[in-house]
């Protein structure tokens, strides 16, 4: 009896130190944050000793279109392991809890014969479980630690972020293209069933409002602002992409606090709780104010615009489409980018957050997007103890350029891992890197 | 003396008189020279346009091809044009009945390059160190098989 009560004793004991270790742990970022700016500081002896330009050798890989090699993510692992994804390759660079070079992997089919085409691990689910991304024409495969196929759900769409649920569950942020709109959503599959839970889902809207033209004239168009493409004769389609586009929806951004799943809507700052079956709970908006850019700013980008787009870097981009068919398209697109000018009435909202990272005491850090670039200032919105805006903190670091996005920094235990560039690296820049956070 | 008149000696040179008013014809041309010259004349011109029509009707009739082009009223069909109108229709008929077999095949057999069915422009992947507009963006394309290819 007396053994038993002991015993007792000490499982109420090691709870209770239990409880207050993540208390403090909880308390020690959230205070860190509060402090402002925090120093990343690298943990020289992980991933020690490893031959980055060979591990990264498709660092420099392009195709016609693009500069992929770069595009890299990771995905940790729950003993501390990390496996990096190499975008456009179909194997995975495993690294154990200290950061150094394992091995490289791939799917294996049930035969034993490795994929030939596999897409990047989005996470992990059932603590055992690769999935991947939702490969064309919409397999998402799901995989053992050892790289040995185990099932492939189907959707019918494609995914911009996937995070898997504590229920066996994955949520997705979606799209898909309609006949006149893409849709955006966010869905939960089931793991086991593939059953589908549709939570929240919208679609884009174009702008085609009338604009006074050059000549003084109403006029109305079925261009939308700021985005610009030619149709050459020889079928070759130009666009240029711009972020700033109206009628550019933002796609939602999903995370998952505690039994909840968070559906975050960037432009208008909405924050949507549901269960983790898809139900909703409650919504709430983010408390920081909303940032534009104003017509004067709009205006000096678009002429910025216009100085950079000379005929000389347009040539340069379509090096197989003849010289006149060229001219032609660069005095339509210069007329069209100096029509804009004068369709910039209004200021431009900037959405109030670009991305959310779950930090390892279950916070969740919301960054805006900043003025400048590398400005390390973000907003910190602490979900976790009861979803109010906390304070504003910034990350700066002496030894890497930061690309901040959850799918290149990953907290695990107080620590930052992360994948980026080092500023005094030669040959491939690209570094896993473990930082641990402190006070500047 | 009345003179013959030329219809007459025509009818003459071509033996179409009958016998009384050929003699009367006959004892005239005795008498007159300048109805004799007349008719030495019209024998001359008769014969020459004989040997014309005689080489005329030997000669094999040439028609330049450009010749009725640029007057289609003296087009006259012939057998070589009625072959060319033939090949014609039955190539484009032809032609008609291979694009109708194969029309279902039209996504496997066109470049998918040329069977963009939308573009959009989106945020690849965002980084929350630089500003909304100078995010790094790309061209997601998708073609008329759903596949997805992305472009800067």
């Amino acid at each position: 009896m007396s053994v038993k009560i002991v015993c007792m004793k000490r499982i109420i004991l090691t709870c209770i130190c239990l409880a207050l270790t993540f208390s403090l742990s909880s308390q020690k970022l959230v205070d860190l944050y509060k402090k402002g700016t925090i120093r990343l500081v690298p943990d020289t002896e992980y991933a020690k000793g490893n031959d980055w330009n060979n591990i990264f050798r498709s660092y420099w890989d392009s195709t016609k279109t693009r500069h992929r090699g770069a595009s890299k993510t990771l995905v940790l692992m729950p003993d501390g392991s990390v496996v990096v994804n190499h975008e456009s390759q179909n194997y995975y660079s495993l690294f154990s809890p200290q950061g150094t070079f394992v091995k490289e992997f791939t799917i294996k089919t049930s035969k034993g014969k490795p994929l030939k085409k596999s897409l990047p691990i989005e996470g992990i689910i059932n603590g055992n479980t690769f999935f991947t991304g939702i490969y064309n024409p919409g397999y998402v495969n799901c995989f053992d630690f050892n790289g040995k196929w185990t099932k492939t759900l189907k959707m019918d769409y494609t995914n911009r972020q996937m995070i898997a649920l504590p229920n066996r569950k994955i949520a997705i942020a979606g799209w898909s293209l309609w006949k006149d709109a893409t849709h955006e959503f966010v869905t939960i599959v089931d793991y086991d069933t593939n059953e589908e839970k549709i939570v929240w889902s919208n679609k884009t809207q174009e702008n085609r409002d009338a604009y006074v033209g050059s000549d003084g004239k109403k006029t109305t168009t079925d261009r939308s602002i700021f985005n610009y493409s030619y149709q050459f004769e020889t079928s070759y389609y130009f666009n240029i992409p711009s972020s700033n586009e109206v009628g550019h929806i933002e796609p939602p951004i999903i995370a998952c606090s505690g039994n909840k799943l968070l559906v975050a809507l960037s432009e208008s700052g909405e924050i949507r709780e549901y269960d983790l079956n898809g139900k909703f709970l409650s919504k709430k908006r983010v408390n920081w104010p909303v940032k534009t850019l104003s017509v004067s700013e709009l205006k000096q980008q678009q002429q910025e615009r216009i100085n950079d787009f000379t005929m000389e870097r347009f040539s340069k981009s379509l090096p197989t489409i003849p010289k006149e068919a060229l001219k032609k398209a660069h005095s339509t697109i210069l007329r069209e980018m100096k029509e804009d000018l004068n369709r910039i009435i209004k200021p431009m909202s900037i959405p109030c957050f670009s991305t959310i990272i779950k930090d390892s005491d279950g916070n969740l850090l919301f960054f805006e997007y900043p003025k400048e670039e590398a400005r390390n200032v973000f907003h910190v919105w602490v979900y976790a103890n009861g979803g109010s805006f906390v304070c504003q903190s910034s990350f700066v670091c002496d030894d890497y350029d930061l690309i901040i996005n959850p799918s290149r920094m990953v907290f695990h235990k107080g620590y930052l891992y992360s994948l980026q560039k080092s500023k005094q690296a030669s040959g491939v820049p690209l570094r896993l890197v473990r930082f641990k956070l402190t006070a500047n | 003396m009345t003179c013959i008149k030329d219809p007459i000696l025509l009818h003459y040179l071509d033996g179409e008189l009958r016998p009384g008013k050929r003699l009367r014809v006959e004892k005239h041309l005795k008498e007159c020279t300048d109805c004799t010259e007349r008719l030495e004349l019209m024998r001359l011109r008769s014969s020459r346009i004989k040997d014309l029509l005689k080489d005329l009707s030997f000669e094999k009739a040439v028609r330049p091809s450009l010749a009725w082009l640029s007057n289609p009223k003296d087009r006259l069909p012939d057998k070589s044009l009625r072959t060319w109108k033939k090949k014609l229709i039955y190539g484009v008929a032809a032609c008609a009945l291979l694009l109708v077999c194969l029309y279902p095949f039209r996504h496997i057999l066109v470049n998918p390059q040329h069977q963009m069915i939308h573009l959009q422009a989106m945020i690849l992947e965002v980084d929350a160190n630089r500003p909304f507009t100078d995010q790094e963006t790309v061209i997601t394309v998708i073609d008329s098989d759903g596949n997805v290819t992305y472009m800067d």
